[in-house]
């Protein structure tokens, strides 16, 4: 006698006991006889190291000062970057800038020459200036109904947290955004860095009111930059990361300038100065799926086969504990890596994470690809 | 006290850039109205765009010609019918909770991230407007979510003072709400009488203090020298009734012909969005 | 929201509620005729440390205080404008060397002038941050301000205004919707309020008259013979401050000042703000509209300011069950089977309503029904000019 066989729909059953689901899938390919089966693969169709296309577009929004629109398979985050000046009255603890760094602006604008120099140390005081100041100001809103379980009028969940702070400590780890592009100067035209169409019309000021005042730092741009969530499929922080990413390389600022009469900044209507983004780093994650499920698996030794799914949608992340993200920049030729964050589990050891170096290096083209 | 679950950003406040004004324009310029009195502006309409939703929805009105001003954006998403929670008491019907919340990029001015008063009732205009559309009774026990987030709102960039036009703005964002609304509805598949759809009018008058007054439909605050009433109503067409209705301003009480006749324009304006309500969804049967 | 209270009616209630408020002329559990108010209680003057309050206590046992509080505040001038900007300038931001000090606090609420007015609801057992507190809120300070003259007698000079603080208390639980009460009771506290005579001139620091009996009422009562100080433009006087009122329909008949239980069978409520002024020269674009009516000599001049559907609670109501689909009245002798009752009741749930069972209305409101409505609200001689008349003649101590 046999068992009654119950025939479920696929999406039902994945509903009922989502790991068995995943697993069978997965491991197709035992039963690869029957040729009416499909190749081992996903729930989602895709390989364990294929991802979804990320499609980026930029400048979507014009209330923002930069945005974009990153679409993650069906995680879509929209990202606006509004900035706002922090005068340096209201910073308490205010040291002066020190100008060392900057020598070579007093010989009129060492250009990007000077630069260069300048930049080791420059860099290095200019993220103190970032941090102390707090001049970036990421924020990441999933309660907007991007998924059942995001519904708003709660307080951000620990994910937005999590989410929120990973962004912030990356944005200030890779040195993204230079604080020289943030600082707004006492004089016009000395706070514009290597920004050549702008030196005239500052130099040709100067020269009109004089140099009997120092040039100093009157006021920061702080930079808020605030993810939307859309929709929400699984891997949140890559579509997030993206979006921040394209949302400060589409930024301009307005010319800002001091006004001594009326003792403030007041910036220009017309003229813009695009942002400096260093880099292009890209966040590549996947999750790590084990055979056996979440409840049973002990503290120790892991059992067991288990798989690494390359950028997890929203299914696979509840079925997974490990998750390993790593930032790569492979901008100046070299794979750079910026960042590498492990949460959970005890499968990913040394070689996996050699070998994820080259997946994400892969990744990072594709993504570079989409950004143009 | 600070928000401990978010990034505050600096302990000193920030202002927003404050711009030399002086060199582009004076201080009020006024963009005529670059569209026809009855003729409201295009619009796109577009279900499905958060999967993981029930049903969801995302409207975005088109920028009028003068550069600059953007048009409003909005994002819909419906979760349920679903169970109410066990704590919840016994429900005849389905449980409507509207939530709009503006995005902190969607206006001239940094919105907060919790909802201000003004957010809070369009939630309830929202409410009310859907309620009346919805066959509540098919659900009973069950409770269902409409999320707005408004990506961007209708304003002009380019004006950098406000001139009052924040409650006007409102209604816009209003219509807009209720109109992408109902398409989430829909695409949830939550059973209504009609589709609803909102439409705004105003009286404007353009010419000066002295000019006789006329009434516009889909006002945009910039292209007027000075509204001196509007109205935004939920329409349901084939019904020909009216959900929500929602007038502000200052009329001789004397006129109601005044008054009906910015009520007819309003319903007017609610037909077009219905129109485009209808082929949207129409579109996405096939 | 405070509208959607549950009232404990059976289905059974409502629908003679319904039917019996659908008659001509309808009748009333309490007696009313259709325009007429639930008797009330009130008196001015009671919060010696205001600059206005009332208390306003209804027959149903519901009751309201509201102060108002006056404080001169700087207005923050907008850097880079000729004109004086009207938005609030916090009095801390004068503190700050910089110009850039004060536009920061004015930031949060770039209201312009409406942010000279800050209206606080509070309604016993809803929190401050309530949906329903908030509509309630926001309609009442959207008729205040909406005709945009309010604000402008809080002007003092260039450089100064009044702030307002306008505390709206419920001090019983709210037994009805309490929108009227609390509209009446703010009407007659503004009606009351009364502001210190000015003695400084010009753009100086402001300076008042230290005696409160020749302080000028914030809405002159009289003809303008005491122009106020206060106001730049004189031709505001004898303006009241607006009152909302309530309005539901039941059928065809216009129901004035529900009560709770007649709420709840409404098929379409509205709150209707309406003001009165007296002189008809004040705005010059209602010229036309005076033209056509000559007869405004005595007579108040009213104005609507704005209107608000209010979701009916009735949506919310249990539907009662027909005999005809109820197995209990021995529908269909017992012989119908499970299927067929479920069918029976789906049907009745379904198709038009049986007379005497109670079904919550669907759909929204007739366009005729809603302009019967507020035109019954405008009306000459009507339901506004009763109760208008009946506040004046509160005493204003």
């Amino acid at each position: 006698m046999t068992a009654p066989t119950i025939k479920l729909p696929a999406p039902l059953f994945a509903r009922l006991s989502p790991h068995p689901f995943l697993l069978r899938n997965l491991t197709a390919t035992a039963a690869a006889a029957d040729p009416a089966r499909p190749p081992a693969a996903r729930t989602n169709g895709r390989g364990t190291n294929e991802t979804r296309p990320l499609h980026a577009k930029a400048s979507s929004l014009s209330h923002a000062h930069g945005s974009s629109l990153v679409r993650l398979g069906d995680t879509t985050v929209l990202c606006g970057v509004r900035a706002e000046l922090l005068p340096v009255e209201r910073i308490p603890l205010f040291r002066p800038v020190d100008r060392v760094g900057d020598g070579e602006r007093g010989g009129g604008d060492g250009g990007d020459g000077g630069d260069g120099a300048g930049e080791g140390g420059r860099a290095l005081l200019g993220r103190g200036e970032l941090r102390d100041y707090d001049l970036l100001v990421p924020n990441i809103e999933l309660a907007t109904g991007s998924a059942p379980q995001f519904l708003p009028g709660v307080p951000p969940t620990a994910l937005a947290q999590t989410l929120s702070t990973r962004v912030y400590s990356l944005l200030h780890s890779t040195g993204l955004v230079g604080v020289e592009d943030l600082r707004v100067w006492s004089k016009p035209g000395s706070g514009e860095g290597g920004d050549t169409e702008m030196e005239g019309a500052g130099e040709a000021q100067e020269v009109q009111e004089g140099v009997e005042e120092e040039d100093r730092v009157v006021a920061y741009w702080v930079l808020y930059i605030d993810l939307l969530f859309v929709s929400f499929d699984g891997n949140p922080f890559d579509a997030a990361w993206a979006a921040v990413v394209a949302a400060l390389r589409n930024t301009s600022l307005p010319v800002a300038r001091w006004d001594p009469e009326r003792e403030m900044v007041v910036c220009s209507r017309t003229e813009k100065r695009q942002l400096n983004v260093r880099g292009l780093p890209v966040a590549c994650t996947a999750a790590v799926f084990e055979e056996k499920e979440l409840g049973e698996v002990g503290t120790g030794v892991v059992e067991g086969r288990h798989w690494l799914l390359l950028d997890p949608d929203r299914l696979e992340e509840t079925l997974c504990r490990e998750a390993i993200t790593m930032v790569v920049d492979c901008s100046d030729g070299e794979t750079r890596i910026k960042s590498i964050e492990k949460q959970g589990g005890t499968t990913i050891g040394r070689e996996l994470i050699r070998g994820f170096a080259v997946i994400a290096e892969k990744r990072w083209k594709e993504v570079q690809g989409a950004m143009k | 006290m600070a928000d401990r679950r978010r990034i505050n950003g600096p302990a000193g406040a920030t202002i927003p850039p404050v711009f030399d004004d002086a060199s582009t324009r004076g201080p009020k310029s006024i963009k005529s109205r670059s569209r026809p009195a009855n003729a409201t502006r295009k619009m796109y309409l577009k279900t499905g765009v958060t999967p993981s939703a029930s049903g969801s929805a995302y409207l975005e009105i088109e920028t009028s010609a003068t550069p600059g001003v953007s048009g409003l954006k909005l994002s819909c998403s419906v979760h349920g019918p679903r169970s109410l929670p066990r704590s919840a008491p016994f429900s005849p019907h389905i449980v409507l909770s509207t939530h709009v919340k503006y995005a902190p990029f969607a206006t001239k001015q940094r919105r907060g991230y919790l909802r201000d008063p003004s957010e809070r009732d369009l939630g309830i205009h929202l409410e009310a407007a859907l309620r009346g559309a919805i066959i509540a009774d098919r659900w009973p026990k069950s409770g269902v979510d409409i999320i707005i987030s408004i990506v961007e709102g209708d304003q002009d960039r380019e004006t950098s003072q406000l001139q009052g036009d924040e409650v006007w703005d409102m209604m816009n964002a209003l219509g807009g709400c209720i109109t992408v609304a109902a398409a989430a509805l829909a695409d949830a598949g939550i059973d209504c009488v009609d589709t609803v759809a909102g439409g705004v009018a105003a009286l404007v008058q353009d010419a000066g203090e002295d000019s006789i007054p006329t009434v516009v439909v889909d006002p945009i605050p910039s292209e007027h020298e000075k509204i001196l009433a509007a109205c935004c109503i939920a329409y349901l067409p084939t019904r020909d009734e009216v959900t929500n209705l929602w007038f502000r301003g200052d009329l001789p009480a004397s006129d109601i012909d005044l008054y009906t006749n910015l009520v007819e324009k309003g319903i007017q304006a609610s037909k077009n969005a219905n129109r485009v309500l209808v082929g949207c969804l129409a579109e996405t049967i096939q | 929201m405070a509208s959607s209270q549950h009232v404990l009616l059976s289905p059974a209630e409502l629908a003679y509620l319904h039917a019996s408020l659908s008659l001509t002329p309808p009748i009333r559990p309490d007696g009313r005729s259709p325009t007429q108010f639930r008797p009330l209680v009130a008196e001015t003057g009671i919060l010696p440390g205001t600059n206005g309050s009332a208390r306003i206590c209804f027959a149903d046992g519901t009751e309201a205080i509201v102060g108002v509080k006056a404080e001169v505040e700087r207005t923050a001038q907008r850097p880079g404008e000729d004109t004086i900007f009207l938005e609030e300038g916090g009095v801390e931001g004068g503190d700050d060397a910089d110009g850039d000090g004060e536009a920061r606090e004015g930031v949060d609420k770039r209201k312009g002038d409406a942010a000279w007015v800050e209206m606080t609801v509070e309604i016993p057992g809803l929190r401050d941050d309530d949906s329903g507190t908030a509509f309630l809120s926001a309609m009442l300070s959207e008729a205040l301000l909406s005709d945009g003259e309010f604000a402008k007698r809080l002007w003092i000079n260039r450089r100064f205004h009044w702030k307002l603080y306008l505390d709206i208390i419920l001090i019983s639980p709210p037994l009805s919707y309490p929108l009227p009460l609390l509209s009446l009771t703010s009407h007659l506290a503004l009606l009351s309020t009364r502001l210190p005579r000015l003695k400084s001139e010009g753009d100086e620091d402001p300076f008042f008259d230290d005696d409160w009996a020749a302080a000028p009422y914030l809405y002159p009562r009289t003809t303008p013979t005491t122009t106020s100080s206060t106001s730049p433009t004189t031709t505001t006087a004898a303006t009241r401050p607006p009152i909302t009122l309530l309005v539901m329909a039941v059928g065809n008949n216009i129901i004035f000042d529900p009560s709770k239980e007649e709420l709840t069978v409404a098929d379409v409520a509205l709150a209707v703000s309406v003001t009165s002024t007296a002189s008809s020269t004040s705005k010059p674009h209602t010229d036309n509209a005076d033209l056509k009516e000559p007869d405004t000599e005595a007579g108040r001049n009213l104005r609507l300011l704005s209107i608000r559907t209010i979701d009916p609670p009735s949506r919310l109501t249990p539907p009662g069950v027909a005999n005809a689909a109820n197995a209990a009245y021995g529908a269909n002798n017992g012989a119908a089977t499970g299927a067929t009752q479920k069918m029976l009741e789906a049907q009745t749930a379904e198709t038009e309503a049986v007379e005497g069972v109670w079904k919550a209305p669907r759909g929204g409101a007739k366009r005729r029904v809603l302009g019967a409505l507020v035109q019954k609200v405008l009306e000459r001689g009507g339901v506004v000019d009763e109760v208008l008349d009946a506040l004046e003649a509160v005493d204003l101590g």
